[in-house]
């Protein structure tokens, strides 16, 4: 992309990244194909060795899927404005249209039939989230330190209440010190 | 001072979520429900009902609420930077120095062991829910049916289920 003019490209990059966080519900999961379709196929900005390490990249590191990737292809097409303005623009969407939502909200959460609503939507997500803990559950490998790891989270959440930062920090420590890695 | 307050608590929130949207929910619940009382469980547990069926990320989406019931528009602005924040510097930082981060052995240690605690943190998640949320059997009933619809059709669009799902509680509850 080097031979195009820069602003230009922030300007498409922009453009690409608005779409697609415009058009893709349901986490940054839901965002990988379309964003392989146009970034691979279509505009021929990266290839798909580039994008496959793009995303297998961005799962690994905090943060959403969807910043981690506008950031990473960002910089990769247009350098460090580029990772920025991707940023911007996968922002923007979600950012007004739940900043809509809430203006709204205490408005129509009044209503009988909205909260019936938000409740079957709940009762939806916690059979999503219970389907999407069994696949982790089967895709992880276990090992001896890993049960050790597992049983002793569940009883420092299920049992002691423990802030759950404070689990994530001492697995990760745990991990370090004692892990196997997979 | 609240402003800096918001943007000081997403950030911490930002750098600790791992595991994607709903393994944040126990983090976000503790925190800003239990520990901060920036807002209210009955809103929390809407508010993720809004967040899985809008789009742009889950994490991000439950940011923007809960800053803009705090701060208004403002709020929404600096929780959602806040939240995205320090994710952003560590990707450019990987991207930059180029660092082979999946190939570092200890990187390799710290994930598969938090990939473990992600495991009970979405434990912990769907157990929340329910308890605040289900006050007779008939969530639990749906609840069962769209785990089995998750698990059986793996074409089906999860936005879809979860749209599914809203209109039956529409009508049945």
């Amino acid at each position: 992309m080097k031979d195009k003019n820069p602003l230009k490209v922030i300007f498409k990059l922009f453009s690409i990244f608005f779409y697609v966080a415009i058009f893709t519900v349901g986490g940054g999961i839901a965002m990988v194909p379309v964003l392989e379709r146009i970034m691979v196929e279509r505009k021929k900005y990266l290839s798909e060795k580039e994008f496959t390490e793009i995303f297998s990249i961005a799962q690994i590191l905090p943060g959403s899927l969807m910043i981690n990737m506008a950031t990473f292809t960002g910089y990769k097409i247009a350098g460090f404005l580029g990772a920025l303005f991707s940023c911007i623009a996968i922002t923007i969407p979600p950012l007004t249209i739940i900043t809509l939502i809430a203006v709204f909200y205490g408005k129509f959460i009044e209503f009988a039939l909205v909260k019936k609503l938000m409740l079957g939507i709940l009762a939806g997500v916690v059979g999503e989230v219970s389907g999407i803990t069994l696949k982790m559950f089967r895709k992880t490998k276990f090992n001896t330190f890993k049960v050790f790891l597992f049983l002793f989270s569940f009883l420092l959440m299920f049992v002691f209440r423990v802030n759950p930062i404070y689990i994530v920090i001492i697995g990760a420590l745990l991990g370090i010190l004692l892990g196997k890695g997979d | 001072m609240l402003l800096i307050k918001i943007f000081l608590e997403f950030c911490k929130i930002g750098i600790i979520a791992f595991g994607g949207g709903n393994a944040i929910f126990p983090i976000l619940h503790k925190e800003v429900v239990e520990n901060l009382h920036w807002i209210s469980e009955q809103d929390f547990l809407y508010m993720v009902s809004i967040a899985e069926t809008t789009p742009g990320p889950i994490g991000m989406n439950l940011s923007t609420f809960i800053g803009y019931r705090l701060k208004g528009f403002l709020g929404a602005l600096i929780a959602t930077i806040g939240y995205d924040f320090l994710p952003f510097l560590i990707m450019l930082f990987v991207v930059i120095t180029v660092v082979k981060i999946q190939e570092n052995k200890i990187y390799q240690r710290f994930l598969s062991a938090v990939m473990v605690v992600v495991l009970v943190l979405l434990m912990w998640a769907a157990y929340l829910m329910a308890k605040g949320g289900f006050h007779d059997f008939r969530p639990y009933l749906l609840s069962l049916v769209a785990f089995i619809a998750f698990m059986k059709f793996k074409k089906l669009n999860p936005i879809y289920l979860l749209i599914i799902c809203g209109l039956i509680g529409m009508f049945c509850f």
